[in-house]
C-alpha cells in the first residue's frame, strides 16, 4: 500500500473524519476508503469535465474567460457601483470566507444572507435552548436507545448517520449496537430509511404535526382524542410504552420540518415533544440536520459577527435583522438589492418563478467549482478551489463540532479559494 | 422491517418439548434451542423430540430449521448501481467486528482482512469465505441484507 493520508468528507454535514485516501508511488489516487457515495461525487468534481477551470465574464452572447487579477478587479468594480448588494450562500464554505464576506457586507451597507434563513436558524436556536446540539451525535452512539428521524431520510442525504452514529455502532451503553435500539420514521412517503425502521409512521405533512402532539399528551397518560390516518391507538400505546422503558431518545429532523412556511410551528412542537419526553424522566434531545456541510458554521460566524443568525441588513440601522423581510429571496422579490454576490450555493434551482425574474434582472456574481444553474445565469462567475479538497478552513458539524479542514490537493493555476477571493477583493474596496 | 425473516430461540422453543429434562445436555430447553440456532447442537440431541406424541412438533422444527441447515455454500450478490456506500453492512456484520474491532464504534476500516468494507463509494466484498454463512459456522445470518438502505445486497 502507498501513502495513506487522513481527509475530511465535505458531503455533507456529518464532516466524517475517517476517510483515508491512498496514493501510489507517483502520487495517483489509488483507492479512498469508508467515503460514502454523497461525498465521493464531491471528490470527483476534482477532475470532472463540468469543473469550472477559469473565470469569465457574459459579454454579448456569450461568456468570455478572464484572468483571476481581472476578476478581483471587476468584482470590486462591480460591488462598489452597486447601492446595496446582497451577498448569500456561505453554507458551503469555510468560516473565514463567510467572515470575509460579513466584512464586505458591512463596509457597502449590503444584505448578507445565508441559507439558514430558510428555517434552519430557528431550528438551531431551539435546540440550544434545549439543550440539543453539542455532542449529540457521540452521545447517541453511546446512549441512544431510541432513534426517531422525522422527516429525515439520512439513506440520501446523509448516508452515514446510521454506520457511523445513530443506530450500528456499539456504544457504552448500546454494547449490541441496532439489536439494543427502536428505530422510528416519521415522514411523508416511504423513503430507503423507514426500509430499516421498527416503526414506521408514513403520514401527511399536517398529520405528523398531530402524530407528534398526540404523543406528548399520551405520555402525560391523556387518551387519544383526534384521528389520525390510518394510524390505530394501540400502535400509539405501543410507541408511548417503548418511549417511557428507554433511557435515551435521540430525534433527528430534516430540512422538510424545519424548510417550510409553517417551521416555527413545526420546530415549537418538536421540542414541546423533547420536554414532555424529559418529564417521564427519559433522556431526550432534537438535532436538526442541514445538508449543507457548513450551515452550523454559517450561523455560529454570523452570529459572532454582527449578533445574528442570518439575514442581516447593514444600511437599515433601525430593523438590522428579520428573516422574514430581510432573508434573500424576500430582498429580491421586493426590488431592494441592486446586485447579488452568490457564494456556493445554486440558488437559482430555488426561486419561485416571479423571484427568478426579478434574479435575472440584477448584475450576479457567482463563487463556485461546478457549472450550476446559477452560474449559467450570471453575469460574472468565478472558479473556485474545492474547500476540504483543495483549500481548508474551519467548518462546523451539525452537533457544534468544531473541525478542521486540511486539503490534500492544490487548487489548478488561476484558481483561488473562496477565502483568498473575497480578501483580495475586501481588500480593493 | 424489510423481508427477511430472521429465527429466533423463542420460535425454535415452541417446538421443543418444554420440559427441561437436561437429556440433551443443557439445563433448559431455551437454552437448547439457541445452541441449536448457533449450530452447537442438532435435533437428535433431544430424545424426547422423537417420541410419537411430538411427531407434529418434530416436523414442524424440521421445517423451520430447513434453511439452516441448507446453508453450505453461499454468496452475496451485489448491486453496485443501488450501493450508496453507506457501510450499514460494514458495521452490523459481526464478522467484521471480530476482526477489526473500531468498526464496532461505526468507523471506517482499510483492514485487508474484514468480509466486507466501503472503497470510492460502494461497498466491495474482499473476504466472502469469512462470512458466516460458510463453514465451520455455517449460519443463517442475513444481517447485511436486512439492514441495507437500498436492497443493494442480496444473500443467496
Amino acid at each position: 500500500m502507498g501513502r495513506v493520508e487522513k481527509l475530511v468528507c465535505t458531503g455533507c454535514s456529518l464532516l466524517c473524519e475517517d476517510i483515508n485516501v491512498v496514493f501510489d508511488d507517483k502520487g495517483k489516487i489509488n483507492n479512498i476508503f469508508s467515503m460514502c457515495n454523497v461525498g465521493f461525487e464531491r471528490f470527483k468534481h476534482l477532475s470532472l469535465d463540468n469543473r469550472l477551470k477559469s473565470s469569465a465574464i457574459r459579454g454579448e452572447n456569450k461568456f468570455t474567460n478572464i484572468s483571476i487579477d481581472d476578476a478581483v478587479e471587476r468584482v470590486a468594480e462591480m460591488l462598489k457601483a452597486s447601492k446595496k448588494p446582497l451577498l448569500y450562500g456561505w453554507g458551503y464554505c469555510s468560516c473565514e470566507a463567510i467572515k470575509l464576506g460579513l466584512d464586505i457586507a458591512r463596509k457597502l451597507k449590503g444584505v448578507f444572507d445565508n441559507q439558514a434563513s430558510k428555517g434552519y436558524w430557528y431550528a438551531y436556536a431551539q435546540a440550544e435552548k434545549h439543550e440539543s446540539i453539542s455532542n449529540v451525535l457521540e452521545k447517541t452512539l453511546d446512549y441512544a436507545n431510541h432513534v426517531i428521524f422525522l422527516g429525515f431520510n439520512p439513506a440520501e442525504t446523509h448516508p452515514r448517520h446510521a454506520s457511523r452514529y445513530s443506530i450500528f455502532p456499539r456504544g457504552v451503553k448500546v454494547e449490541k449496537g441496532v439489536e439494543g435500539r427502536s428505530i422510528t420514521v416519521i415522514d411523508s412517503e416511504n423513503t430507503k430509511t423507514s426500509r430499516i425502521a421498527h416503526n414506521k409512521f408514513i403520514l401527511e405533512a399536517e398529520d405528523e404535526l398531530k402524530l407528534i402532539k398526540a404523543i406528548s399528551s399520551m405520555l402525560k397518560g391523556e387518551k387519544l382524542t383526534t384521528s389520525i390516518s390510518d394510524v390505530s391507538e394501540t400502535k400509539l400505546l405501543e410507541l408511548v410504552r417503548d418511549f417511557k422503558n428507554s433511557s435515551y431518545i435521540s430525534i433527528f429532523y430534516g430540512s422538510s420540518f424545519f424548510e417550510n412556511k409553517d417551521y416555527r410551528l413545526k420546530v415549537d412542537t418538536i421540542y414541546q415533544l423533547v420536554e414532555k419526553i424529559r418529564e417521564v424522566n427519559v433522556e431526550c434531545t432534537a438535532l436538526p440536520m442541514p445538508k449543507p456541510y457548513n450551515m452550523l458554521g454559517a450561523i455560529k460566524t454570523t452570529l459572532k459577527e454582527t449578533g445574528y443568525p442570518c439575514a442581516v441588513d447593514f444600511s437599515d440601522e433601525e430593523k438590522k435583522h428579520s428573516p422574514e423581510e430581510k432573508s434573500a429571496i424576500s430582498m429580491i422579490l421586493n426590488g431592494e438589492v441592486d446586485l447579488a454576490l452568490i457564494v456556493g450555493s445554486n440558488i437559482f434551482t430555488e426561486l419561485s418563478r416571479p423571484v427568478r425574474k426579478k434574479f435575472m434582472g440584477i448584475p450576479v456574481i457567482v463563487l463556485d467549482f461546478i457549472e450550476s444553474l446559477t452560474v449559467k445565469n450570471s453575469n460574472l462567475y468565478v472558479a473556485s478551489a474545492i474547500t476540504g479538497l483543495e483549500t481548508g478552513g474551519t467548518v462546523y458539524r451539525a452537533d457544534e463540532k468544531e473541525v478542521s479542514l486540511t486539503p490534500l490537493f492544490k487548487p489548478p493555476e488561476n484558481i483561488l479559494s473562496d477565502e483568498d477571493f473575497l480578501s483580495k477583493v475586501c481588500k480593493k474596496i | 422491517m424489510g423481508e427477511v425473516k430472521k429465527i429466533t430461540p423463542l420460535m425454535v422453543y415452541k417446538y421443543l418439548p418444554g420440559i427441561n429434562c437436561k437429556k440433551c445436555g443443557y439445563s433448559t430447553c431455551m437454552m437448547f434451542a439457541s445452541k441449536l440456532l448457533l449450530k452447537e447442537a442438532k435435533i437428535e440431541d433431544c430424545p424426547i423430540l422423537f417420541e410419537p406424541k411430538y411427531k407434529e412438533k418434530l416436523e414442524s422444527l424440521k421445517e423451520l430449521l430447513k434453511p439452516l441447515l441448507e446453508t453450505y455454500e453461499t454468496g452475496l450478490k451485489l448491486d453496485e448501481d443501488k450501493c450508496t456506500g453507506c457501510g450499514n453492512c460494514v458495521v452490523v456484520c459481526p464478522v467484521n467486528i471480530m476482526i477489526d474491532p473500531q468498526i464496532a464504534k461505526g468507523f471506517g476500516t482499510m483492514n485487508d482482512e474484514v468480509v466486507m468494507r466501503v472503497e470510492n463509494g460502494k461497498l466491495k466484498i474482499i473476504n466472502l469465505k469469512k462470512c458466516r454463512r460458510f463453514p465451520p459456522s455455517r449460519l443463517d445470518c442475513r444481517v447485511c441484507e436486512e439492514f441495507c438502505y437500498t436492497e443493494a445486497i442480496k444473500v443467496y
